[in-house]
């Protein structure tokens, strides 16, 4: 059945295709299309560079008036990512915007990685190592880095 | 995917204008063509009606600029409706005719092909002492392409020309002679044959083609007064009464329960149900878009379903999945910062 939801998440899907922005990619799983599977290269010049980093989108019929749940599937250390993979991130939750796409999203979460907000963090041992103990907090995302390879 | 899904990619790269004219004719929502565009009168992003009044009902914020927004600060923008239906008809053309020979479209071809026979009658007629009479107009239509199958009444042309079968010819022909008598600017005054009526030369043709169709000189205002006589009594009359906001925490259940019924919405379930599907329905005001309502309810009745057929054993599927790839995955990562991500602060 074609809800508007799901014709969004196929246009969202198309425009992924056509024109991806850089460093990320996604696709909806091949018989489900509420569920996604995306992957996010860790940006170059930061500690994640290099990085495969795989999450999952889960949306629902209310999409795009409500924002997907989104989830590291790749072990993850960020100040902003809890331990089961699931983020704190303003646009998916109180600042979501119906105009936004999985792009949109995926452009996001890329753009935490560089730069994580220690201030509200959902790891309080990435967030205080990123505050005072920099060249551990890069050793502890290179372990990250690495086990995104397997 | 879907090749039924349009979008602004479809434009060839190097049209990038017509991508920017294509992306800003959709919903920023949807991301469809704008249906019924609604601008807000503080911020003038413009939206689908249904699209922004949904999102208006849970949060009185503009989607795109986060700016205070309320149903009561939309405007209705009938300009836009109007491009979006224009664009719409002739996009597959021109997107096919691009596609096709994108260096050289055929509508210029068209224009070459037409413009030697516009000088050799324009020339024609300087000779004449540029008097078109009714003699040289029929010779003209005589001289020109018969073949066409559209056609007036005949008995509109029967009066002047006998002829019925090429005065949609003259149309054309009128149209290329107006762009090439302008271009030479001579604003010569001649009188109608059909009506007598001193017109500007170079819109005789064109005048003649309204006295020929049986109009008089003003056609179109009048026509335009008469319809927006009309319009308002003939819709008027099948409108539902306008969607009213409801304070639910005053209505009894019994109360909503009343409304919904007087509205025609099915009254069944709980209160909280009827609430959900009264406010679903205020941005919709047709009865045609009821129906909408009851495949909205059958989804959006559905999150936990979706959500338990999306829980554990598609997650893990989607990872094991996204493990398969991950050697593909693993390259160079490309330098990746996006121009304008959405605001990313926590």
């Amino acid at each position: 059945m074609s809800t508007p939801t799901r014709r969004r998440l196929m246009r969202d899907f198309k425009r992924l295709q056509s024109d991806p922005p850089g460093g990320i990619s996604g696709a909806p799983c091949p018989d489900n299309i509420m569920v996604w599977n995306a992957v996010i290269f860790g940006p170059a010049d930061t500690p994640f560079e290099d990085g495969t980093f795989k999450l999952v989108l889960t949306f629902d019929e209310t999409y795009p008036n409500k924002p997907p749940t989104v989830r590291f599937a790749s072990k993850m250390f960020h100040p902003n990512v809890y331990a089961n993979g699931e983020l704190c991130l303003d646009i998916l939750q109180n600042r979501w915007s119906p105009t936004y796409d999985v792009a949109a999203i995926l452009t996001s979460i890329q753009s935490l990685l560089h730069d994580p907000n220690p201030n509200s963090p959902a790891n309080a041992e990435a967030a205080s190592l990123y505050r005072e103990n920099r060249k551990e907090y890069v050793r502890r995302v290179r372990e990250t880095v690495e086990s995104s390879w397997e | 995917m879907d090749t039924d899904i349009e979008d602004p990619t479809d434009w060839p790269a190097e049209f990038a204008h017509l991508r920017e004219t294509d992306q800003l004719l959709r919903c920023p929502i949807c991301k469809e063509y704008l249906d019924t565009a609604m601008a807000s009168a503080n911020c003038g992003h413009t939206f689908c009606s249904l699209c922004v009044r949904r999102c208006l009902s849970q949060k009185t914020q503009c989607p795109m600029c986060h700016d205070q927004l309320t149903e009561s600060d939309l405007q209705p923008s009938r300009l836009i409706d109007s491009l979006v239906k224009s664009f719409k008809q002739g996009r597959r053309q021109l997107l096919d005719t691009l596609t096709r020979n994108p260096q050289s479209p055929a509508p210029a071809q068209n224009g070459h092909r037409k413009r030697p026979r516009i000088q050799t009658r324009s020339s024609t007629r300087t000779a004449e002492g540029m008097l078109p009479t009714p003699q040289a107009t029929s010779d003209r239509l005589a001289a020109a392409d018969l073949s066409s199958d559209n056609e007036l009444p005949a008995a509109t042309d029967g009066e002047y020309l006998g002829s019925s079968p090429s005065s949609v010819q003259i149309i054309d022909d009128d149209d290329a002679t107006l762009r090439g008598s302008s271009r030479r600017a001579k604003p010569t005054m001649v009188s109608c044959p059909s009506c007598g009526a001193k017109v500007r030369e170079s819109t005789i043709n064109s005048h003649l083609n309204r006295c020929l169709a049986g109009k008089t000189t003003e056609p179109d205002s009048k026509n335009f007064l008469r319809s927006r006589r009309t319009v308002p009594l003939s819709t008027g009359a099948s409108r539902l009464p306008k969607p009213t906001k409801l304070a639910y925490k005053l209505l009894t259940e019994s109360k909503l329960r009343k409304v919904l019924k007087e509205l025609g919405i099915r009254a069944t379930g709980d209160k909280h149900q009827m609430q959900a599907r009264h406010s679903e329905w205020s941005p919709v005001s047709d009865r045609q878009l009821l129906k909408r309502l009851d495949v909205w309810e059958s989804t959006a009745s559905k999150p936990d379903a979706t959500k338990t057929l999306a829980t554990q054993r598609d997650v893990d599927r989607a990872c094991s999945q996204i493990c398969q790839h991950a050697s593909t995955a693993r390259r160079p990562v490309v330098a990746s910062i996006p121009e304008s991500p959405p605001s990313s602060q926590v």
